[in-house]
């Protein structure tokens, strides 16, 4: 009897099937061991950052480093500013104009002023050169005039003291002329040589002087797109101002 | 909810065609493969939902049980031989499992008196019962009660196993399990009343 009875209920209820909830899988396989996926990520990440890093290098440091020698290259051939400043389109009318009318200035005024001061400095010395050694002869002629005179003392007086002093006269007049003449002609032996100097001179003094602004700017203005993006990116999370000129593309 | 449902069988469907070998899912179970987790967990979760609900009357109190044993199922799965049913090892973690809740959740009273009731036994009226209303009545039994009596006359261990899996002597157990049956019978004999007035019988 008893045997009837159990198995009566173990015919029914042993294959009993209960549907679970659908939580009761998500309980489970939140407890459930899993693969490990670490090695797998890390060399995601890895290769990730190496990308990363080559693409900075690529674009980034690559990329200003030849446009750097391009644009050092460029300084150096011309030395002619406006044209090199023609690139610079964020600059301020004013600050162009500037930048037109510096060379300018400096062609005329600063080595006009170089020039005439060697030139008269060298004047001057030519000048003193001369005159001492004009008064050399002077001192000469007047002393074998002095001789002449005691020579002819007795036969031409009145005569040859007007010729003697005739002669040294023109002496002096020709000498003062040649002293007169002497510094034009330095003049326009030194002129045609003094423009080059001063061109190389007012070249370098102006390479100088401009050359770090015009770097920076360059170096500014050549970052990457995405570079100055991110960095316009940066300046709008920390609510600086944004300039939307720098997301503009590079017009080649 | 239809349409829910019907997804979620055509999802069974495709998850038993693509693991139909038993051998295949236990060895990509093995592996840790996800998909082989949730066809094993498909295939038998609700099989051991329905013991542990023998031994569990609260359905919530049966799904975690139905739960901790697929975990220790799928976290013993290397243990596993392939000379004994894979379903029957499944069914044994699982008992354990409502059995350690069980234990957690109630203080099961075993009466040391062996009693054996001799009430005579009406074929008749349980061979209607289907199996929910079965279910109900075992599940009405008392702790100690039902537990040996899910335990021997349906999972069909020994009483020496019983003493062994609950600690108690193999006396207790028969004594439980004869109070079992007698609490089932009375049961049944006042359900069938009830039905037989009900329907004017």
């Amino acid at each position: 009897m008893n045997q009837e009875f159990d198995q009566l209920f173990r015919d029914k209820l042993q294959n009993h099937e209960e549907q679970p909830s659908a939580k009761a899988w998500a309980k489970l396989r939140s407890k459930l061991p899993r693969k490990d996926r670490k090695p797998f990520f890390f060399v995601a990440f890895g290769i990730l950052l190496c990308g990363m890093g080559l693409g900075y290098w690529y674009f980034g440091m690559g990329l200003t480093k030849t446009q750097n020698l391009e644009k050092t290259e460029k300084v150096e051939k011309n030395t002619n500013f406006p044209e090199a400043n023609k690139n610079t389109k964020n600059q301020s009318v004013l600050e162009r104009a500037n930048l037109e009318e510096k060379p300018s200035v400096k062609h005329d005024s600063v080595p006009n002023l170089e020039r005439k001061g060697v030139l008269e400095e060298k004047n001057l010395k030519q000048v003193l050169q001369k005159k001492i050694q004009t008064e050399k002869v002077l001192e000469k002629k007047v002393e074998n005039g002095k001789e002449v005179k005691t020579v002819l003392e007795e036969k031409m007086q009145a005569k040859s003291e007007n010729k003697t002093e005739n002669k040294v006269e023109t002496n002096l007049e020709n000498q003062a002329e040649k002293t007169e003449k002497k510094p034009n002609e330095v003049r326009t032996e030194v002129e045609p040589e003094m423009p080059i100097t001063v061109i190389i001179k007012t070249g370098d003094q102006a390479s100088n002087r401009q050359e770090p602004l015009h770097e920076k700017d360059s170096l500014i203005k050549k970052k990457p797109r995405f570079l100055r993006i991110l960095k316009q990116l940066h300046n709008f999370k920390e609510g600086e101002k944004v300039n939307f000129q720098d997301l503009k593309r590079d017009k080649k | 909810m239809l349409q829910l449902s019907i997804e979620k069988h055509k999802r069974m469907f495709r998850l038993k065609r693509t693991y139909s070998n038993e051998r295949d899912l236990i060895e990509a179970c093995r592996d840790k493969n996800a998909k082989a987790q949730e066809a094993l967990y498909e295939q038998f979760s609700p099989k051991m939902l329905g013991v542990c609900l023998r031994y569990l009357p609260d359905r919530n109190d049966a799904e975690d049980a139905m739960i901790a044993g697929m975990v220790k199922v799928f976290e013993n799965l290397h243990r596993f031989e392939a000379k004994g049913s894979f379903e029957g090892w499944i069914r044994r973690i699982c008992v354990n499992e409502a059995l350690t809740l069980l234990r957690k959740k109630s203080k099961m009273l075993w009466d040391e008196v062996e009693k054996a009731d001799k009430e005579k036994f009406e074929t008749d009226t349980e061979a209607n019962l289907e199996a929910e209303e079965l279910l109900k009545l075992v599940q009405n039994l008392p702790a100690g009660y039902r537990t040996v009596f899910n335990l021997y006359a349906i999972e069909g261990y020994s009483h020496q196993e019983i003493a062994g899996a609950l600690g108690i002597t193999e006396s207790t157990s028969k004594s439980q399990l004869n109070r079992a049956r007698n609490f089932l019978k009375k049961m049944i004999a006042e359900q069938y009343q009830i039905k037989s007035y009900e329907s004017g019988i």
